[in-house]
């Protein structure tokens, strides 16, 4: 091969990330030694760029004229090909995803109100929410009623969430710091770059299933209840009611998940569903295994000191801000943990400066609905400047966050019996240096 | 319209506009088309925010390339990758690559870029568009694609590069004609 065979391989490779140390170094010489060298390689990447897009972004294949390979017989290869190009990649997903927001966000340009069918409102929603929806509006002042066209839709904050329902009757709510593009052609299309999606669907119309693409699995979805969490490598399904099938998208592999199973598509695991887990009273934070989970400034075990969390500012609409830290607790392989009446959370931690903390969670029904926040104070005099303190809170003194008073007759009184989806703890206005070392929710035994 | 207004319009007109170029560029420091084009719809966002930090009369395609590099640096930092000397080399060097020889292309000829490319693909033989359509549209890996049409992993790679260097050569030609 000659060297300037060799030197465009390598950039394809590079562009690839199929390098390995050798021929990055390689590579990295190359370009500061040569000009010519730097010109083909900036050449190349962009022509393979536009290259690639064209073949992604192409619902109608620009390979399909070739009848030779219709009229040859299929083989089980050739059928799971096709069965693939009939449901778009996450990928050419993501690919869209860009392409609608970027098309939404040069829709500022044009201004015009948004003459795109209406396909779901929202029927309930807490916390910051940014809507970026057809016509290029970005929309951060959502109400109950707001009718949308497909768009994105982003939770901003760890408290967020937001329900939606089609004009099916089919209802999908996210929550915390999600994001979630979607869309309704005849066929729901949903796009969950990162976060919380729990659904309860209505049968979908023969062979147009609702599509779920995440970064690591499709998922078909005719019509049941279920809950879905995806992180960057990963994909967590449960599903309560009916069935949905899972495409891993590392290899192709799919498999069906029943009611009350749950599955993780991601490449270093085996997909493979298993029955959700009885549920537990019992929870512990382990901020010692790292920050998975969390909501705050994560430091490490160091000099004596345990590992710990420390709120984070956030601003609210209204212009308030807390500083906050919170866990989520009944997510990812963990058993689900169900609030039994008697149970209390003890809490340690630090504080700069003694302050009102505010302690909540956030729980849910067994089924995944959103089932209200609830929270407690406790006075500024119960702490001391720069010491740790300790807590043990009793659930009974719990009651409803007060921002969600006007959904009051929807949520249940008290948090008993309810799935803890997160623990959280904040104070008010004023950073005091609220640090967590470790939160414990002890069962009424 | 105020000026303000109009300025937005035309910051982020002008920044829609590179995109093809942003994606290029992240993707040459990234190394994945996917993870690129995540970064460019996160630096848009940004671009949204803050384009009445942009100089008017300065290049925007290197002003949204700032960007874009402080978006990918983030996306390095979410997935934990730990970047090693050679790595950071790599990339201060394909950052210089791009300061000196990109520049916006023109939107025009999208159209006959497209059509050509299609003409061209049509030029392939049968087993190369297989190939193609299996790593493009397929999504498959060169394992899956070694599988489906009898050939080793190495070979599905330098295939596919003979093959994108085939169409390219196509192209080139096809649309130097055209012009």
């Amino acid at each position: 091969m000659n060297h300037e065979n060799d030197f465009k391989e390598l950039v394809d490779r590079h562009l690839n990330g199929e390098l390995n140390e050798i021929e990055k170094e390689r590579l990295a010489e190359s370009l500061d030694a040569d000009s010519i060298a730097r010109r083909e390689f900036v050449e190349h990447a962009e022509w393979d760029t536009r290259f690639v897009e064209a073949m992604r972004l192409n619902r109608e294949s620009l390979l399909e004229s070739d009848a030779a390979v219709a009229r040859s017989p299929m083989t089980a290869e050739d059928r799971e090909i096709q069965l693939r190009r009939s449901t778009p990649s996450v990928k050419v997903l993501m690919t869209l995803a860009t392409v609608i927001i970027v098309a939404l966000v040069a829709g500022l340009f044009f201004r015009n109100p948004s003459t795109a069918p209406v396909i779901a409102r929202i029927t309930g929603l807490n916390g910051s929410l940014v809507w970026i929806g057809d016509g290029g509006q970005i929309v951060n002042k959502l109400a109950v009623g707001t009718e949308l066209s497909g768009g994105t839709i982003e939770g901003m904050a760890p408290d967020s969430w937001v329900e939606l329902e089609f004009t099916d009757g089919s209802i999908i709510t996210i929550s915390g710091n999600s994001m979630l593009a979607f869309s309704d052609v005849g066929q729901k299309e949903l796009y969950l770059k990162e976060g919380n999606v729990l659904g309860n669907v209505r049968p979908q119309p023969p062979g147009k299933p609702m599509l779920i693409h995440t970064r690591s699995a499709i998922l078909e979805v005719l019509g049941t209840q279920f809950e879905i969490e995806s992180g960057l490598a990963s994909t967590m399904l449960h599903v309560s009611k009916g069935r949905v099938r899972v495409q891993r998208l590392s290899d192709g592999n799919t498999v069906e998940v029943p009611a009350q199973h749950r599955v993780i598509a991601a490449a270093d695991r085996e997909l493979s569903p298993v029955r959700i887990p009885d549920s537990v009273n019992h929870w512990i934070s382990q901020l010692q295994l790292g920050p998975d989970r969390t909501y705050g400034e994560w430091s490490p075990e160091s000099r004596g000191q345990s590992a710990n969390l420390r709120a984070i500012p956030y601003t609210g609409d209204q212009g308030i801000t807390i500083y906050t830290a919170s866990f989520r607790v009944s997510s990812g392989d963990n058993s689900p943990v169900l609030l039994a009446a008697g149970s209390r959370i003890k809490v340690r931690g630090h504080i700069m400066s003694a302050h009102k903390v505010y302690f909540g969670i956030t729980v849910r029904q067994p089924n995944g609905e959103f089932a209200g926040r609830f929270q407690t104070i406790r006075p500024a005099d119960e702490f001391e400047s720069g010491q740790d303190f300790e807590v043990v809170l009793d659930l009974n003194d719990y009651q409803l966050d007060p921002s969600l008073k006007t959904m009051k007759d929807k949520l249940p009184g008290d948090p008993f019996d309810l799935i803890v989806a997160s623990i959280w703890c904040h104070t008010l206005r004023d950073q005091a240096g609220l640090e967590i070392a470790e939160v414990e929710l002890i069962g009424p035994n | 319209m105020t000026d303000y207004d109009a300025k937005r319009d035309r910051v982020l007109k002008a920044a829609f506009e590179c995109r093809a170029e942003l994606t290029a560029y992240a993707r040459s420091l990234l190394g994945n088309y996917s993870a690129a084009e995540d970064a460019v719809q996160d630096a848009m966002l940004v671009v949204v925010k803050k384009f009445d930090q942009f100089e008017e009369g300065s290049s925007i395609l290197a002003w949204c390339r700032s960007i874009v590099r402080l978006e990918v640096l983030q996306a390095n930092q979410r997935r934990q990758r730990e970047r090693t000397l050679v790595d950071r080399l790599l990339d201060d060097a394909v950052h210089a690559a791009f300061e000196e020889h990109q520049s916006i292309q023109k939107q025009a000829d999208a159209e006959s870029w497209h059509d050509v490319l299609k003409q061209c693909l049509e030029r392939l033989p049968e087993r190369g568009r297989r190939v193609l359509k299996a790593r493009f549209e397929d999504n498959l890996g060169y394992q899956q694609i070694g599988d489906h049409v009898g050939m080793s992993l190495e070979g599905v790679r330098k295939s596919l590069f003979r093959l994108k260097k085939q169409v390219r050569s196509c192209m080139e030609l096809n649309l130097r004609s055209a012009k």
